[in-house]
C-alpha cells in the first residue's frame, strides 16, 4: 500500500515536472504584434566589419517573434545583406549564404500563414509594366524585387507545405508569370531572371514526381541544374514551359 | 583563410595550353587542358539585370568602406569566379561560359586539378589560381601580394584586396 501510494506519488511529480517544463519551454505571446518591416540599423554598422554588420542585422528575438508573417516577409526581402544572392554560382546557393545572415527567414518557414502571405505579395506584383517608359536601373531593381519573392517561394519549405488547391493556384501564377517574361526575355529578363519563376514551376513537378519532369532531370544535367540550384539555359527553359502546361492540365483534371 | 585555400600552380608548357586548355566545345562543355569535360552554361544579360547588379555591388562595396576593389569588367550572367579562374583568364577562354564548382555533387570544378595540369603549392605567385574551398569561390593572384582578382558572381570583375571582398573567410563559416 505505502510503496504504492510512494509510486503514484512519483508519477504524479514526474507529470508536475513535465507539466513545467513545457510551460517553461513556450514562447512568450507577444503583447502586441508589430506590423512594420523592421528597420535595420543600416548606418550604425556603416564601414563596420562584415561579421560584425551580421551580427547587428540579426532582428531580436523578441521583435521577431512579434513581426507579423507580412512585416517578417517584408523585412526578410528588405535585408540590407539580401543583395548577394547574386553572389555565387547560383541563385539557391546565394539564397543559402542570405539565409545563413538573416534569422527573418527561419521565423517565417515556421509560420502556418507562410505561403498565403507570400502569394498575396507575389499576386500584387506588376509583370506586365510600361518596361520603356522606365530607367535599366529602374527596371533592374523591379526585377531584383520580384526575382527576391520567387527565390523564397521556390525554397522547399514554402512548396512542401502547399495543399493541392495552393498548388494549383500558385503553378497557374508562376506559369503565367513565366510566360510574361518569356515575352520580354531579351530586353528585361535573361535567362538568369526567368529561372527562379522556372524553379517554382519544376520544383512543384519534382515534388510531385511528375514523370516526364522527372525523367528529364535524370537524364539531362540543365534540368537537375534548374531544379537543385536554380540555373537554367534557354532550352530548359523552354522545356519547363512545355512540361508545365501539360503538368497543369493534370493537376486541374484530379 | 590561406588554410581553406588550395593554390595552384600551372605546370603545362604555354604552348600546349594556347592549344587545348581552352578549346570551347558545344554548348554546355568545355574541356580541361588534359581533355576532362567540364559543364557550363551560355546565359544573356539585359541591361536592366546589369544595371541592378553594377548599383548593388557599388552599395555593397560603400556600406564596407573597402577601398581596394577595382572594377576591371562589368556585371555579367556570361561567366562567374570559376569560370573567370580556370578558364576566361587563359589566352582565348570564353567569355560566355558560366561554370558550377559541382554539378549534383559530382565534381565538375575540381577536374582542373584531379589527374590534370594543375597541382596544389604553398608559393604563391604571379597569375595563379585560388580556390576558396568552403566558399564557392576561386581567384587569380596578382603580382602584389594579397591582392587577387576575382568575379563576384553575376556582378563585375574586381581586383581587391583578398579581406576586402564578400568572399571573405568568416562568411563563409557562416
Amino acid at each position: 500500500m505505502t510503496k504504492s501510494f510512494q509510486m503514484g506519488y512519483r508519477k504524479i511529480s514526474l507529470l508536475l515536472c513535465f507539466f513545467f517544463f513545457v510551460i517553461g519551454c513556450t514562447k512568450k505571446k507577444c503583447e502586441e504584434v508589430i506590423d512594420q518591416v523592421y528597420v535595420y540599423p543600416i548606418e550604425a554598422a556603416f564601414g563596420k566589419p562584415f561579421d560584425e554588420q551580421i551580427k547587428m542585422f540579426k532582428i531580436p528575438e523578441q521583435t521577431l517573434h512579434c513581426l507579423s508573417t507580412d512585416a517578417l516577409i517584408k523585412s526578410c526581402l528588405d535585408h540590407p545583406k539580401m543583395s548577394l544572392i547574386w553572389t555565387n554560382s547560383d541563385l539557391q546557393g546565394g539564397f543559402d549564404k542570405v539565409y545563413a545572415m538573416c534569422n527573418g527567414f527561419e521565423e517565417l518557414f515556421g509560420r502556418g500563414d507562410k505561403f498565403q502571405k507570400l502569394f498575396y505579395l507575389y499576386k500584387q506584383l506588376d509583370f506586365n509594366r510600361d518596361w520603356q517608359t522606365y530607367t535599366d536601373l529602374e527596371n533592374g531593381m523591379y526585377i531584383d524585387n520580384i526575382i527576391r519573392h520567387e527565390l523564397i517561394i521556390a525554397q522547399y519549405e514554402i512548396l512542401n507545405d502547399l495543399t493541392a488547391s495552393e498548388k494549383i493556384e500558385l503553378f497557374q501564377l508562376a506559369l503565367d508569370n513565366q510566360k510574361k517574361k518569356y515575352e520580354f526575355a531579351h530586353q528585361i529578363w535573361g535567362t538568369i531572371g526567368m529561372a527562379t519563376t522556372c524553379a517554382i514551376l519544376a520544383r512543384i513537378m519534382y515534388l510531385d514526381k511528375y514523370q516526364p519532369l522527372v525523367e528529364e532531370y535524370n537524364n539531362n544535367e540543365l534540368m537537375l541544374l534548374n531544379v537543385a540550384y536554380i540555373l537554367d539555359d534557354f532550352d530548359t527553359i523552354n522545356k519547363i514551359m512545355s512540361l508545365s502546361e501539360d503538368y497543369l492540365k493534370n493537376l486541374k483534371n484530379k | 583563410m590561406k588554410p581553406n585555400d588550395y593554390i595552384f600552380r600551372n605546370l603545362v608548357f604555354i604552348p600546349f595550353l594556347m592549344l587545348t586548355a581552352i578549346t570551347a566545345n558545344s554548348q554546355g562543355t568545355i574541356q580541361t587542358p588534359m581533355g576532362q569535360t567540364i559543364s557550363v552554361l551560355n546565359n544573356w544579360d539585359t541591361a536592366p539585370l546589369i544595371a541592378a547588379w553594377e548599383a548593388a555591388a557599388a552599395a555593397e562595396i560603400r556600406r564596407n568602406q573597402w577601398t581596394t576593389p577595382n572594377k576591371l569588367a562589368p556585371a555579367t550572367s556570361h561567366y562567374n569566379c570559376h569560370s573567370y579562374a580556370w578558364n576566361v583568364v587563359e589566352a582565348g577562354g570564353s567569355l560566355n561560359k558560366w561554370m558550377n564548382q559541382t554539378v549534383d555533387g559530382n565534381p565538375n570544378l575540381s577536374k582542373y586539378w584531379t589527374n590534370d595540369a594543375y597541382i596544389s603549392t604553398s608559393n604563391t605567385g604571379n597569375h595563379e589560381k585560388i580556390f576558396y574551398s568552403s566558399g564557392d569561390h576561386s581567384a587569380i593572384t596578382t603580382a602584389t601580394t594579397g591582392i587577387v582578382q576575382s568575379k563576384w558572381g553575376y556582378w563585375g570583375l574586381y581586383e581587391h584586396a583578398i579581406a576586402e571582398c564578400i568572399f571573405n573567410s568568416s562568411v563563409m563559416s557562416t
